[in-house]
């Protein structure tokens, strides 16, 4: 009983990845990035680092709480659920060491804050890529 | 009504004021435009209650808290409970300012609200800030939060080793630099200040010249940290004062007679030895941890070098908590050793002769043997419990701790009465809702 539970979840649990949006990190193709590591990109993420590693600044922008695009990010890419990543910035806000990413309403809106600001880093669709963008991870 | 009760009640109306403006303030940093706040109001809180089967002593949140669970009351609030608010102010892209106010059951027995952090950051570059005024604390791996409930996975960091330098706060300057290593990103963190938190019981503790030094290198989903702090530091209590004050008189008395000076002697020196006054005190700590996915691991290792009444000690623990969905089970384990020392005090076989200071020079050495016992705390617990993470900002805790004491202590209790049998051990389950707001 409890395999066949398993193999079921096993089984949805890939449809689900399959179906789900494949995420990326991107700049402005006007920045000098072209790429960066899974852990420089949580490093950005998590507030530890404020540059990319050639010592541009660095300015994470995020997606609305609710968004399944921003989800995706951080299960799989940062490593963390939601309530993981509240806990992480209750941390630093209740020191002054820092603030969580500023959050755009849109997918467009985050995607047109990059084109504008070749510090800002976000993540989008992969389907929304053209040559305005860089994709730095992954 | 007194100076202190109006500038309580000051701070009274102050801080509920802050919280109302709070609850009527929308989140600052979900705004969608290019603006950066000017001014933020957040807060943190607990709700909690612990209850100790140890009924000659109290559970209790440290040194600060007067009483708790076990003797004093069956289910105390108390232990876990507290409400921080924060303001933060930025007055130009590299100055900023942050206060926060915490309420917490205290030395004076009430929850007034108090300064925890008040200070002005300058931040000369994205990697390199000053802080000056009143800021954290860095001895611990959680020292940044270990108030905030909600960004930890224990209802409170294990008392084993964070009871070794329960200061949080500290009135000075502080430094941080962090600097790219490969891929990981390590920061430097340096302060040196005062601090001067008041005791239950009238009793105070004064640090001067506390300096600390304190590494932090993140790696992915590993951090391991390093720190280093030292001070000179007065420490009064009302108990050991009296103790203190006794062999002095005691000495000066008996030195007086003839033929009992020797005797005079031992009691002056002791009274010299634990006299708790500019003793330097120094803390090393090491720790690490592995945050990813479902799993998080934590181990630290403290070692305090006492000085007077507080013995040398070390402490440890581990941690590790697996999350299944909103629910995160966890397990501790948690050891803390002090050096176990004795005096053999004044001879009362010189006093002899005459009996009724004999039987004080006894008294006085029992009371010297007590405070040593008390400042020699040793015990390892084991603790089980889960975070639930039910709704937004909002965690539910449940914790099981076993405590076992060692022989002549009273471990991690405070408020000791009496008829305490030293040793045993000591069951307690707390609960507690942590929230962010």
């Amino acid at each position: 009983m409890s395999a066949a539970v398993l193999t079921l979840y096993l089984i949805t649990s890939a449809i689900t990845n399959a179906a789900s949006a494949d995420v990326v990190a991107v700049v402005s193709a006007k920045s000098s990035v072209t790429s960066l590591t899974a852990y420089q990109l949580t490093d950005i993420y998590l507030g530890r680092s404020a540059r990319f590693p050639d010592g541009t600044e660095a300015i994470p922008c995020d997606l609305a709480e609710n968004s399944p695009l921003r989800e995706e990010f951080y299960t799989k890419i940062i490593g963390k659920s939601r309530a993981q990543i509240k806990a992480h910035w209750s941390k630093l806000i209740f020191t002054g060491r820092g603030q969580p990413p500023r959050e755009m309403a849109t997918d467009a809106g985050a995607k047109q804050l990059v084109t504008e600001n070749p510090n800002v880093i976000c993540y989008i669709d992969r389907s929304q890529v053209d040559n305005s963008v860089t994709v730095l991870f992954p | 009504m007194k100076h202190s009760d109006i500038f309580s009640a000051v701070r009274s109306a102050v801080i509920a004021a802050v919280i109302i403006c709070g609850a009527a303030v929308p989140f600052a940093n979900a705004a969608d435009d290019a603006t950066k706040p000017i001014f933020a109001l957040r807060g943190f809180g607990t709700l909690g209650i612990v209850h100790s089967s140890e009924k000659n002593a109290d559970f209790t949140s440290g040194f600060f808290e007067p009483n708790g669970a076990g003797y004093t009351r069956s289910w105390a609030p108390g232990v876990d409970t507290k409400l921080g608010v924060q303001a933060d102010a930025r007055f130009s892209d590299k100055l900023t300012a942050v206060l926060q106010l915490v309420s917490q059951h205290q030395y004076n027995n009430t929850y007034e609200p108090r300064v925890e952090w008040a200070n002005l950051k300058y931040q000369f570059t994205p990697d390199f800030d000053i802080r000056l005024g009143r800021t954290v604390t860095t001895q611990f791996m959680v020292s940044d939060s270990r108030m905030v409930g909600y960004a930890n996975l224990w209802i409170r960091p294990p008392r084993e080793v964070y009871g070794l330098v329960p200061l949080t706060n500290k009135d000075g300057i502080d430094a941080n630099y962090r600097f790219a290593v490969g891929e990981a990103t390590n920061s430097v963190h340096v302060s040196y200040g005062v601090a001067n938190p008041k005791l239950p019981d009238s009793g105070t503790v004064k640090a001067r010249n506390y300096s600390s030094l304190a590494n932090t290198l993140n790696y992915g989903p590993i951090t391991l940290r390093a720190s280093y702090s030292w001070g000179r530091v007065h420490l009064n209590t009302p108990g050991t004062d009296a103790l203190l004050d006794g062999l002095t008189q005691f000495g000066n008395t008996v030195s007086a007679i003839p033929g009992f000076a020797p005797a005079g002697r031992q009691a002056l020196n002791l009274a010299n030895k634990y006299r708790f006054q500019n003793k330097p005190l120094s803390f090393l700590s090491f720790g690490a941890s592995y945050d990813r996915d479902e799993w998080l691991l934590m181990a630290e290792w403290a070692g305090l070098n006492g000085a007077s009444i507080l013995a040398d000690s070390t402490a440890w623990h581990a941690t590790a908590g697996y999350r299944i969905g909103t629910f995160t089970p966890y397990l501790t384990v948690a050891r803390l050793r002090s050096e176990k020392r004795s005096e053999t005090g004044i001879s009362t076989a010189a006093l002899a002769a005459i009996p009724p200071l004999a039987a004080t020079a006894a008294t006085l050495n029992d009371g010297v043997n007590r405070a040593l016992a008390g400042g020699a705390p040793g015990q390892k617990s084991l603790v089980i419990g889960v975070r639930w993470d039910l709704i937004k900002n909002t965690a539910l805790k449940a914790q099981y701790d076993y405590m076992i004491l060692d022989s002549m202590s009273s471990g991690r209790l405070g408020n000791v009465q009496p008829n305490f049998q030293p040793g045993g051990k000591v069951n307690a389950i707390s609960f507690a809702l942590d929230f962010i707001f």
